[in-house]
């Protein structure tokens, strides 16, 4: 019972606590609103539960906020929700108790924050409209259209919101939106304010903001220019586009981060079916690649020009027409503009095109030409006309002509010094030749080409044992050697052989180098010094002949002395002694020797004496002979030559110098012994001379021949022309001076006489010998046969 | 979770008081709760059948239901100090009636 009663208590207790509890909040709850403290008081009544407010008046307005189909919301200056209506939180999917204050902020997708933040401010001013994406609790981004609003809550500035969703709407316009994204151009759509409210994906990648209701001019600041060249910048707007004007492909400039990007723009009204204004659309299209493209074009373009300016020649293009459709600097300063006429007016002056004009052909053909062409004013170019095909298919003609008259006047300068020094080569008396470093001839002037009987250019390629004996060959190629080696100008004496004869030459080896030092061959320059040797050893002999006369002279008139004292006392002894007595026979003998020994030197004596100023003599051949043969008689019997003589005693005088006679004689003499000994070296019954003489009348006059005839080795007949010839021998050297036969002749042609040698090589020689029989010249002789 | 709050405003729409109840209970919870708390804030016009759930007969009435004991609290929330004491939030020396509005602590349930 107690437990029972105690149990009571205790619940009577509790209730009396929640009783309590319950009062109080009654109280509280009642105090409130006697106080004012309450908006409202939720009623249960047969209905169900209802809420009643305090101050109802508002109640129509609240019902249209509850129960329209977008979000209401009321925030505070900081985006701070005091109020959300029911269909926010459809939007959101969030239960609205979580809704109402949180920050707004929360629910908007991250990038358009900031842009809520400027729509939220300018509502405390004035009105803001904006779009934004929302984010709701799936993580969905929604695209909603804001309208904000301020007013004022116990004087405090609060913000109300109408939140549009636009999502179905966009999915609407989506289609239109592919459309537009798909376009590469930027595709703007302002309303009739000029604020954006469109823009496809190309115009939202220009700048990277939130550009809905924007106005176009702020967010885009494009600036133009009146021409390519205009250096003031102007402001676009499109204020003028708003009232209904369309722009058609205008340049526009828009500037961002420093870069600038070129744009072609094109705008135009936007109307309603109705005619009403709704605003524009401005289409922006990109050129700033293809700008740039253009201007390194145009850079590349200005690059070549220069280019072709710069050139030292000239340079145009032309057409099939002949018309000059470009031409360089340098050509307009030679030719003048073209402006546009044809080549032929401005480089020839002419009226037609030029017959045969390369350029013509280079474009007939399609192969390049190339051709000299003398200006008007006399210069020289060297023209090359290349054929192509212009841009838009035209053929087209590039000419590039280069001045080379300057390298034509050296041309011609270094070819009359060329011609200069090839005469000055050809006319030298020397004759030269240049051989390559390997001793083969290059080239030989005429003169040496004529010794050789051939011409200049046949020496080429050929080497000395070509055109030379093999041992002179040898010689020759032994002093080329030298030269090369030493690399120094040589100068030696050689044998030379020329038609047969035996030359002796001065050559002069220089040797050519090259810019190395390195000898790349031979000038030879040689002289025939023949003549000269001769003469000196002539002089030599000469000298030596004349000291030996005076040696001889001096023998002769030491020895006439005493052997005129023996001849003397040999005749007293011969007259005083016995006839038939051994004595008598002796002084005869002594006697006929000593005559003899005084013939010779007598004989000597004559020979020797070289009185130029001796005058001229009535002699007789024979005598002459005679003495001659006084002196030669020692070597013809030593040779065992037989001497036969045939001359008449009554042979008429001739007037001579008898030492020069007896010198010809002697020659002749000489060449007969040389002869028969070359011919029979051994004693022979046929080495005899036979001498003989006879007198001859020629014109009436009378004359003396004496022949000499010996069976000898004769003379070839291939040089009988030359034995007269001064320094012709055909002895070994040492052995004749060579001018034997022609002293002679000069002698007997002094004496108006003359000498002829017949001769058969390996048979005989016969030389005649014919003088004037009389002291007169042959004109004498013929007066006194006229005066006969 | 044991000092993590959970409260829940009643109000009716954007009534002055409810309006500065959100407001005041807000800026609040920033300050002394930062982090530690969930605000659920009920327009009993929309949503009324929280309210009965509740019993909540007057608006702006705020309820503590986190930490327990449950709390209730009505008015615009304007006095910090009465609310910080009420939820427990700041505890004051004893429970006693707030001098200036003279207005009665709210008990424990």
């Amino acid at each position: 019972m107690m437990s029972k009663e105690n149990k009571a208590k205790h619940e009577l207790i509790q209730e009396i606590e929640e009783l309590q509890t319950r009062l109080n909040e009654a109280e509280e709850a009642l105090h409130a609103i006697r106080n004012g403290d309450v908006d409202a008081i939720v009623i249960r009544g047969h209905k169900g539960e209802q809420v009643y407010s305090l101050t109802s008046e508002e109640y129509p307005y609240r019902v249209i906020v509850e129960s329209i189909n977008e979000g209401a919301v009321t925030l505070t200056p900081e985006g701070t929700i005091l109020y959300a209506n029911k269909r926010l939180a459809e939007i959101l999917k969030f239960p609205l108790e979580e809704i109402i204050s949180r920050s707004f902020y929360d629910f908007i997708s991250e990038k358009d924050r900031g842009f809520f933040s400027v729509l939220l401010e300018k509502s405390l001013r004035k009105g803001s409209k904006g779009r934004i994406t929302l984010v709701n609790s799936e993580d969905t981004h929604l695209p909603v259209y804001l309208s904000l609003n301020s007013f004022l809550i116990d004087d405090k500035s609060s913000v109300s919101m109408i939140i549009t969703d636009l999502t179905e709407a966009l999915e609407a316009e989506a289609f239109s939106d592919t459309i537009l994204d798909q376009a590469a151009e930027s595709i703007i759509v302002c309303n009739e304010h000029g604020l954006i409210t469109r823009v496809n994906s190309a115009a939202q990648a220009l700048c990277d903001k939130n550009l809905y209701l924007q106005p176009f001019d702020t967010i885009f600041p494009l600036t133009y220019r009146n021409g390519k060249d205009d250096k003031q910048v102007k402001t676009f707007s499109i204020s003028a586009t708003l009232q209904g004007q369309t722009l058609k492909n205008k340049e526009v400039e828009f500037c961002e981060d420093g870069q600038t990007h070129h744009f072609v723009l094109n705008a135009g009204p936007l109307t309603s079916i109705q005619s009403k204004n709704l605003g524009c659309v401005i289409t922006l299209t990109n050129i700033t690649a293809s700008k740039k493209a253009e201007k390194a074009l145009e850079i590349d373009q200005q690059r070549f020009f220069s280019l072709l300016n710069e050139l030292p020649g000239y340079v145009f293009l032309q057409g099939p027409d002949y018309s000059i459709r470009y031409a360089n600097r340098y050509f307009c300063e030679i030719f003048g503009k073209p402006d546009g006429n044809p080549c032929y007016k401005i480089t020839q002056r002419g009226r037609k095109p030029c017959e045969n004009c390369p350029a013509a052909q280079a474009l007939k053909t399609k192969n390049r030409t190339t051709w000299e062409w003398t200006s008007p004013d006399g210069r020289f170019y060297q023209v090359y006309n290349y054929p192509f095909i212009d841009i838009d298919g035209s053929p087209l003609t590039l000419e590039l002509g280069i001045d080379i008259s300057d390298r034509k006047r050296a041309e011609e300068a270094s070819r009359v010094s060329e011609n200069k020094y090839q005469l000055l080569f050809e006319s030298l008396p020397q004759r030269i030749f240049y051989k390559d470093k390997n001793l083969i001839y290059v080239s030989c002037n005429e003169n040496l080409a004529s010794d050789l009987h051939i011409s200049p250019n046949e020496i080429m390629g050929k080497t000395d044992y070509d055109i030379y004996p093999k041992e002179l060959a040898d010689t020759y190629r032994e002093a080329d050697a030298s030269v090369i080696e030493s690399g120094q100008t040589e100068d030696t004496e050689e044998e030379y052989i020329k038609d047969g004869k035996n030359l002796i030459i001065r050559t002069v080896r220089t040797p050519i180098k090259d810019e190395n030092g390195d000898v790349l061959g031979i000038l030879g320059a040689f002289l025939d010094i023949t003549e000269k040797i001769t003469l000196q050893r002539e002089a030599e002999r000469s000298r030596h002949l004349a000291a030996l006369g005076e040696l001889a002279a001096g023998v002769g008139h030491e020895i006439n002395n005493p052997i005129t004292g023996i001849i003397n006392c040999a005749q007293i002894l011969f007259n005083k002694s016995k006839e038939e007595s051994r004595e008598k026979d002796l002084a005869r003998r002594v006697i006929k020797e000593g005559n003899r020994i005084a013939n010779i030197v007598h004989s000597l004596l004559s020979f020797t004496r070289r009185d130029t100023h001796e005058k001229k003599s009535m002699v007789s051949i024979r005598e002459i002979l005679y003495e001659t043969l006084i002196l030669t008689e020692a070597y013809l019997r030593k040779e065992g030559i037989r001497i036969k003589l045939d001359i008449p005693h009554n042979l008429p005088a001739i007037t001579v110098h008898p030492h020069l006679i007896q010198q010809v004689f002697l020659n002749v003499i000489n060449n007969a012994r040389y002869a028969l000994n070359q011919r029979y070296p051994e004693a022979n019954d046929n080495k005899t001379l036979e001498i003989s003489g006879e007198e001859v009348t020629i014109d009436n006059c009378p004359y003396v021949k004496i022949m000499f005839y010996d069976q000898g080795i004769g003379i070839p007949a291939r040089i009988k022309d030359k034995i007269m010839e001064p320094f012709f021998t055909t002895k070994p050297t040492g052995k004749g001076t060579g001018l034997g036969l022609n002293v002679s002749h000069n002698i007997i042609s002094n004496y108006h006489g003359k000498i002829t040698i017949d001769s058969k090589e390996g048979e005989f020689t016969k030389v005649t010998i014919i003088l004037p029989a009389r002291s007169q010249s042959h004109e004498n002789c013929q007066e006194t046969e006229t005066e006969k | 979770m044991s000092n993590h709050f959970f409260l829940r405003l009643y109000v009716t729409g954007l009534s002055k008081k409810s309006l500065k109840a959100i407001m005041n209970i807000k800026s609040l919870c920033e300050k002394y709760l930062e982090g530690r708390y969930k605000l659920e804030v009920i327009d009993i016009y929309q949503q009324l059948e929280f309210s009965m759930d509740e019993h909540v007969i007057v608006a702006p009435t705020l309820i503590k239901k986190l930490p327990l004991p449950l709390k209730k609290l009505i008015g615009d929330m304007s006095d910090t100090d009465r609310i910080l004491t009420a939820l427990d939030i700041k505890p004051l020396k004893e429970k006693e009636y707030d001098r200036e509005e003279g207005r009665k602590e709210g008990r424990k349930e």
